[in-house]
């Protein structure tokens, strides 16, 4: 098959976009496609999630109305003062930990399409300070991944979610009872 | 901590390529952690003053953790490091481009059987890699645990219940964590199949790059393939899936590989031979077609096809032969055009009579 775009070449990237029901296929050659993700064309598609992010606020900034006492756009992190003019010229690289709060609803949005959960489920640093309110996020995870085991019908997963979780509620009524770990 | 020098570690094989390597497609694993420290701004929004700072602190704070592990550690400052020296780095994959190119403020520190690194201000404050030959992640993932405990044991990490570890871009975050293996997977390509191997790849959520990682070409069918998405599942599903796929590209590049040795055997042994008689004889030779050549005597070497060429010395030419390498070895800097001919002397050599 050759490529849509050159109509010379063949075409190895086979790209299949759904739009209010209909159905669109677009087939390219390598050298095309790279040009088009240079473009940014394919970058929305999902060639590069870092480039969804990147055009995702871009689109966010414009969408922000325009400060007068300011050339920014949009919302600025308190902590390192970047933007998402700022954030974009870097590439969707933000400048603090501080910027995933003052971004929150595009990078949340964001995360959802590119990752496969919005919360993490690995490891913690070791001696990270473990209070009631983390045990009871972990617990909240581990309910929501259980109902999902039990929809697919993954029973051994779901019982190892189940145990896990038993071990958490004995975990939070010793703290309850130790006072220790109460938050401030 | 020791500052390291280029020449030490050039003296030795590179550590991925080693001739222990049980598999000859899978060539190399590799596992690398993003991770912040708290209460700084990321690096891209540091001072040059305060990452300096920061590489101090980290340096300290490694030497106090008293990692022993394999083997010694030594540090790197890339802008004390002239440009050959850097390049060699990049070159045995022990540091990203990037990280060499900053200015003021990077480290690298590395264990000098070049298993293991750890790159400082580059996109986040660490970013500790493993890197060994052959196919075995799970192994690699307890290495870098280890040393990632012992870390965050000195330094305190970036770190939110919610997303868990705190990265410089949002598609690095909740394990930080990027499991990669690096593919030979001439096979493939010979029979038409690596473009739908690689569509489908993508299907399931991972990304293949070239030899030097993202924006790299795929240059000698060499491919890695690594996880996209760092949230949402633990380190221990990450490895399996990401494992899961590998054995199974392995499995069908072994397919290729049959089925073109019981169908076209003739072809097999002419795409073989022709690389092989390119580089016994050449007299001047561009990186890309050494690569391209090499690769396709790799393929031979690991068919059985010869039983006079060595699997180790062509790993090892795959390094040598990169522009840095030669420069270093000739111990001053070469135009593109000299370079050619000492890489193309560097093959004969390696491929005459006389070597095997």
């Amino acid at each position: 098959m050759l490529c849509d775009r050159c109509k010379k070449n063949e075409a190895t990237i086979h790209i299949e976009k759904i739009h209010n029901g209909k159905r669109i296929r677009t087939n390219l050659c390598t050298e095309c496609a790279k040009e088009q993700e240079a473009g940014g064309a394919l970058a929305a598609l999902g060639f590069n999630i870092a480039e969804v992010l990147f055009n995702k606020m871009q689109q966010a900034a414009g969408k922000q109305p325009v400060r007068q006492e300011n050339t920014h756009r949009g919302p600025e992190c308190p902590r390192c003062h970047w933007t998402f003019d700022k954030i974009t010229k870097h590439n969707g690289r933000l400048g603090c930990p501080e910027c995933y709060r003052t971004f929150d609803n595009v990078i949340t949005d964001t995360l959802s399409k590119v990752q496969r959960g919005v919360f993490h489920a690995g490891k913690r640093p070791v001696d990270h300070e473990r209070t009631m309110s983390t045990v009871a996020f972990e617990r909240e995870r581990l309910r929501l991944e259980l109902e999902a085991h039990v929809s697919r019908e993954e029973y051994e997963e779901a019982a190892v979610c189940r145990d896990r979780i038993a071990q958490l509620d004995r975990e939070l009524e010793s703290m309850k009872s130790d006072g220790a770990g109460a938050e401030e | 901590m020791k500052s390291g020098s280029v020449d030490d570690l050039i003296r030795n094989p590179v550590g991925f390529l080693r001739p222990d390597t049980p598999e000859g497609i899978a060539i190399s694993s590799r596992i690398r952690l993003a991770r912040n420290l708290a209460g700084h701004l990321f690096p891209c929004a540091m001072q040059e003053t305060d990452r300096a700072f920061l590489r101090d602190t980290v340096e300290h704070a490694f030497s106090a953790a008293r990692w022993r592990g394999k083997g010694r550690w030594v540090v790197f400052h890339p802008d004390e490091m002239n440009q050959v020296d850097r390049d060699v780095l990049v070159e045995r994959h022990m540091a990203s481009r990037e990280l060499m190119s900053e200015s003021k403020g990077a480290g690298l520190m590395v264990r000098v059987d070049e298993g293991a690194s750890i790159m400082v201000n580059e996109e986040d404050h660490l970013r500790i890699q493993t890197i060994r030959p052959g196919f075995c992640l799970g192994t690699l993932w307890e290495e870098t645990n280890e040393l990632d405990d012992r870390l965050s044991m000195q330094m305190e990490y970036a770190y939110d219940e919610r997303t868990g570890y705190v990265t410089s871009c949002p598609t690095n975050i909740g394990t930080g964590l990027r499991v990669s293996v690096m593919l030979h997977l001439p096979g493939l390509a010979l029979s038409n199949l690596i473009a739908s191997t690689i569509q489908g790849i993508g299907k399931l959520g991972l990304a293949v790059r070239g030899l030097y990682g993202e924006g790299s070409d795929n240059i000698g069918n060499l491919f890695q393939v690594s996880n996209q998405s760092t949230l949402g599942e633990s380190e221990g599903q990450i490895v399996r899936r990401v494992s899961d796929v590998i054995s199974q590209v392995i499995a069908y590049e072994r397919n290729a590989r049959a089925t073109l040795l019981a169908n076209d055997k003739p072809s097999l042994y002419d795409f073989v031979g022709r690389a092989y008689g390119t580089l016994r004889h050449c007299h001047r030779i561009g990186c890309n077609e050494a690569l391209k050549c090499l690769s396709a005597v790799r393929l031979g070497v690991d068919m059985d096809m010869f039983d006079n060429v060595d699997m180790t010395k062509v790993n090892e030419l795959f390094v040598a032969i990169n522009p840095a390498h030669l420069q270093k070895s000739a111990h001053c800097e070469l135009p593109s055009s000299e370079r050619d001919v000492r890489r193309a002397t560097l093959c004969r050599e390696c491929f005459s009579e006389r070597s095997k």
